[in-house]
């Protein structure tokens, strides 16, 4: 029969181990997960708008203020734009070096993504649709877009 | 557990807000309202555009709510920041033609990120 006690009191010495060493490393080691939103979300406009055909009036009137107003030649462009940030950051440290050899062992790493959905109207001097940009940034992979060159 | 989930957690809220006033918004009719008067009900603008035949003026406020959570060695942070902004475009007389309002502030939550 094997020995449970032994067993149990194993198990349960690595683990009150394993919480002594995270206990000890409290501020030591950390991940850090970071997300900031700044705007509304913005739907594909491709089936609600037309060009030469909407107007700004119609535009302003569904889609409310955008985030940006502005004008180029002969043109002027109504911008709806919302950011997403996406950050993961890992670091780790072991400030009892410090004391005992007067050297700290400091590691960390860190990426961070901001993407946009944006949605951009071109309008002409009389206010109709010359053109429209939709993309959809936020769905761009996280990780391959993060990691990509 | 209550090892585990010892930690921190703060909530914070940034302003730069004040309500739109929606008896001044009914005021508001495009061919009528001139500048003069949409100045007159929502002060200042915050931002005003020259546009190809006319101006834009742009009234913003925003909210944005954050919430960090600090457990053992995870921590976990989110920011959401919301806009109510009022868009007025003006002709080449300053008489309104159109305008665009998006109240988002409202919206903004405190929430982890994911």
């Amino acid at each position: 029969m094997p020995n449970t006690d032994f067993h149990f009191k194993k198990t349960t010495a690595v683990l009150i181990g394993c919480l002594c060493l995270m206990l000890a490393n409290v501020g030591c080691i950390n991940y850090r997960i970071v997300r900031e939103v700044e705007g509304d979300k913005i739907q594909d406009p491709a089936a609600r708008f037309a060009a030469g055909v909407s107007t700004m009036d119609e535009v302003l009137r569904q889609l409310g203020a955008p985030k940006e107003v502005i004008s180029i030649q002969n043109k002027d462009l109504l911008v709806y734009q919302r950011a997403l940030l996406y950050e993961n950051r890992l670091s780790f440290g072991i400030p009892l070096l410090d004391i005992a050899f007067g050297g700290n062992a400091d590691i960390s790493a860190y990426g961070g993504l901001k993407r946009y959905d944006t949605l951009t109207f071109f309008f002409d001097t009389k206010g109709v649709l010359d053109a429209m940009v939709f993309e959809k940034g936020s769905e761009t992979p996280y990780f391959r877009t993060l990691f990509s060159q | 557990m209550i090892f585990f989930l010892s930690g921190c957690f703060v909530l914070g809220t940034n302003k730069n807000y004040h309500p739109f006033d929606a008896k001044a918004l009914d005021k508001v009719q495009p061919g009528v309202t001139t500048a003069r008067d949409v100045v007159d009900l929502f002060g200042a603008p915050t931002d005003v555009v020259e546009m190809s035949n006319g101006n834009a003026y742009i009234y913003s406020r925003s909210v944005a709510k954050g919430t960090v959570i600090w457990l053992l060695i995870v921590s976990f942070g989110n920011y959401d920041k919301q806009i109510d902004q009022i868009v007025f475009f003006f002709d080449d007389h300053d008489v309104l033609a159109h305008y665009g309002i998006s109240l988002n502030a409202k919206n903004a939550e405190y929430g982890l990120p994911f």
